[in-house]
């Protein structure tokens, strides 16, 4: 297969194969020994050849950059095994929750029970006005109960609020022990950048957002007692609904 | 016993920060992307089978979740016409520049005027150093895709580095 503009009889895809060391032996041999009558063709090859070393030696320096502690504690081991993760901690002082972190104690408790433990939380407050916001959307905004109906995880869904476009995302959908339907979901502003990570329940016959915090901060969740889908302790009985069993509660209406 | 799922997810961080940051350009962007990745991955942990490489299962949910993004954001600025350069540098001149120490800010710049699909490859070949196959794999394309893709993308990213002033 021959290049059409070029002197030899070998395609750009040849050469950058050959300099990454993808050719067969044979294939090799030829472009070697071309490359060495060749002088054009050795610098084609090179061309290649610095390309590939550019990007790896430019990278090579993020390897030995020490992992944000979040993204460690949000893979830390369960809570029996991590005692820095210790959900039985009594409450030491009321929190101070921003607009970004609300949790309701009843629903604290709740949420305790859905993954087997009981814990002891103060009690969270919301915005002055009462509402919460999920990165600056309202969660009581219309449109976003509906597409929590709809919207399988995974898939992100767009929705406008005065002017604002926003982003859900739902990660994943499970049954509380108490057998409320939960769906945990990220909202993005796109306009304005910002992610919060919430988890919404089922209640009566519309979803209710319980908690909310913001994204980089999910790993401090379990801190406070709450184990998003797919870090709980080991011995939850939480069953985090796979695709099938997620388009199945869908086509159901969630009941 | 430590679970063996987050060990082997918490050893490969740092290569997926890597992957992640020459995907997004933005080191704080990289760092949502590989958290988002992360929360996925635990969730879905029943499907990534125990024996096969933790790593490309890794790389394709980051690499999708970072195309979900780019498309639901329509931040898709760049110009895929780009994706046919046909253009071959002046080698000499190349190989000059390429030795004048190129910063990891230019070439994260130069790659993100590289199609989304170009820089992918790019990441997974050039930077995390899969071979074309495993790069196939995880991107799901034919490895003669591969091939061209990843030519074009080299191709165009050398062009791109030329213009950066050094």
């Amino acid at each position: 297969m021959n290049h059409p503009e070029s002197s030899t009889p070998f395609t750009p895809e040849q050469l950058m194969a050959y300099a990454d060391g993808e050719l067969p032996a044979g294939e090799a041999a030829r472009i070697r020994e071309a490359a060495q009558h060749d002088a054009a063709l050795a610098q084609r090859i090179a061309g290649f050849t610095h390309t590939g070393r550019a990007l790896s030696a430019s990278f090579a320096g993020k390897l030995a950059e020490p992992v944000p502690e979040h993204l460690l504690a949000l893979l830390a081991a369960p809570a029996e095994q991590n005692p820095r993760v210790q959900p039985l901690r009594p409450a030491k002082k009321p929190l101070v929750l921003d607009v970004g972190r609300w949790w309701p104690t009843a629903l604290a408790a709740g949420i305790a029970l859905a993954i087997g433990l009981s814990i002891n939380l103060p009690r969270g407050t919301a915005t002055e006005a009462g509402g919460v916001l999920l990165a600056g959307l309202p969660a009581d905004a219309a449109g976003v109960s509906k597409l929590l109906d709809t919207t399988p995880s995974g898939e992100p869904a767009t929705l406008q609020v005065a002017q604002q476009e926003y982003e859900l995302l739902p990660t994943a959908s499970y049954r509380s022990a108490d057998g409320q339907w939960c769906r945990e979901f990220t909202a993005s502003d796109i306009t304005r950048g910002g992610e919060t990570y919430a988890l919404a329940c089922r209640e009566e016959g519309r979803w209710a957002v319980q908690l909310a915090t913001a994204a980089s901060h999910v790993g401090a969740l379990q801190d406070e007692g709450y184990f998003p889908a797919g870090v709980e302790p080991a011995g939850s009985a939480r069953q985090v609904l796979d695709s099938a069993a997620e388009r199945a509660a869908i086509a159901a209406g969630w009941r | 016993m430590q679970d063996p799922f987050r060990l082997q997810l918490v050893a490969l961080l740092p290569q997926l920060r890597r992957f992640a940051l020459a995907l997004s350009g933005n080191p704080d962007t990289a760092d949502d992307l590989v958290q988002t990745g992360c929360i996925r991955a635990l969730a879905s942990s029943q499907q990534w089978q125990p024996g096969t490489r933790m790593d490309s299962w890794m790389y394709r949910i980051l690499q999708n979740l970072w195309i979900d993004q780019r498309r639901s954001r329509a931040t898709a600025a760049v110009d895929e016409s780009l994706d046919d350069i046909d253009a071959i540098a002046d080698e000499a001149d190349f190989e000059h520049t390429m030795h004048a120490q190129m910063s990891l800010q230019q070439v994260l710049q130069a790659m993100q005027k590289l199609p989304d699909a170009q820089r992918s490859l790019l990441a997974l070949v050039s930077v995390e150093g899969l071979s074309y196959k495993e790069a196939a794999e995880v991107l799901d394309i034919p490895l003669g895709t591969v091939m061209s893709r990843l030519c074009r993308a080299r191709t165009a990213l050398k062009l791109h580095l030329q213009e950066t002033p050094a």
